[in-house]
């Protein structure tokens, strides 16, 4: 142990506490990263605790120390990385100075950065995510229920038209799908050109095909 | 894996891929029966095609269950089973929109069967096979917008199945 620097202050009581805990969190997020590697390297359903434990360069008692399965390791890694995802689309929805086009165009950019930064972690999240089973359901209504509020809470109040109240949940849906379909064809490096299409789709049944084509030109 | 154990998941596979097989064919007979009894451009086959998917969820949902979500917990085999089907519905469309020579805009055909498969994986999931038919007015008018227009698009809300009988029309 190393010793205490001659007039630094004495630990306060609590500080080993302090200490376990920064320990126990740097382990815990080695372990998610560990298990996104590993979970969009082989499937989720392929992939074991020992395999992640492997990827983490952990041992397999630290693993348990935090979770109690395969399962609910892949729902800490979900849940982390859809909040993650949903604040930083929201913050860049709101630094956005434009109208509700260029919202939308920012938070969506803001998406397939992420995506790009961390394409490991995509691929676990958006195409393991469905191969969970039914245990991941209610996670996945609530993403799309999350992502669909972000979407309404821009949206003009008074539309030209008048639209079905959910909307905004099937618009989110068909993004999901789409990005799925690109995350799994293993296309991480250019999945932030999907901007475009992906603002103009999401765009056009709210503000029509000319406001929409001239937020993504 | 122990060989005991990797026989087990080499069965598991030949089931499945059996199974797949089988629901992937009726689903794709009654869609082109629908289509091919669809009088009219590309916008009638994507409506005739989007009902009659429905209504073979209604007749067998255990079937549409089973190409829509169960397959997905299959893992990499169900992704790719899934992405076979998926790339010829997008042939199916894209064919459609060729013959009543349409330009769509890139990624049209993607975004479509994005849209279609989110609301059946959605309801499907929970076993909410009722209310599918619900959701498919627009899910035809989010389709069809980017090609013909919001206005000429509002008209597939008030849109319900066509008449032409499927193999499941009732």
């Amino acid at each position: 142990m190393e010793k205490a620097a001659k007039g630094a202050p004495k630990a306060q009581p609590g500080g080993h506490q302090l200490r376990r805990e920064v320990v126990e969190h740097h382990q815990r997020q080695r372990i998610l990263a560990g298990a996104a590697s590993a979970i969009a390297a082989r499937g989720y359903r392929a992939v074991s605790v020992a395999d992640i434990v492997k990827s983490a360069a952990i041992a397999r008692a630290r693993f348990y120390e935090h979770f109690g399965s395969k399962q609910d390791c892949f729902f800490a890694l979900y849940d982390d990385a859809v909040q993650a995802a949903l604040a930083e689309v929201e913050a860049a929805c709101e630094a956005s100075d434009g109208a509700f086009p260029e919202r939308v165009q920012a938070g969506l950019e803001a998406l397939l950065a992420r995506f790009a930064a961390d394409p490991a972690l995509a691929r676990a999240v958006v195409v393991e995510g469905p191969a969970v089973g039914p245990e991941i359901n209610d996670r996945f209504d609530r993403l799309i229920a999350d992502f669909a509020a972000l979407l309404r809470r821009g949206r003009p109040e008074e539309s030209p038209v008048e639209l079905p109240e959910t909307v905004e949940e099937t618009v989110v849906g068909g993004l999901y799908w789409l990005l799925y379909y690109a995350l799994l064809e293993e296309q991480p490096k250019r999945i932030q050109q999907l901007l475009p299409q992906l603002t103009e789709f999401s765009l056009i049944p709210f503000v029509g095909a000319e406001a929409a084509g001239n937020a993504v030109a | 894996m122990s060989e005991r154990g990797a026989g087990r998941r080499d069965g598991e596979d030949e089931g499945f891929l059996a199974r797949w097989r089988g629901h992937e064919a009726e689903y794709l007979d009654c869609l082109r029966a629908a289509v091919a009894s669809a009088e009219g451009d590309w916008r009638e086959s994507l409506r005739a095609a989007a009902w009659e998917s429905v209504r073979w969820a209604e007749a067998d949902p255990a079937a549409a269950r089973f190409l829509t979500v169960d397959a997905l917990a299959m893992g990499e085999r169900g992704q790719v089973c899934q992405r076979r089907l998926t790339a010829r519905l997008m042939g199916m469309l894209e064919g459609w929109l060729r013959e009543s020579e349409v330009t769509p805009p890139p990624g049209l055909a993607r975004w479509v069967l994005g849209l279609f498969y989110a609301s059946f994986h959605r309801h499907l999931a929970v076993g909410d096979v009722e209310r599918l038919a619900d959701v498919v007015p627009q899910l035809l008018f989010l389709a069809v917008s980017p090609v013909c227009g919001v206005e000429a698009a509002l008209a597939e809300l008030e849109t319900g199945p066509p008449q032409s009988p499927g193999r499941f029309h009732p």
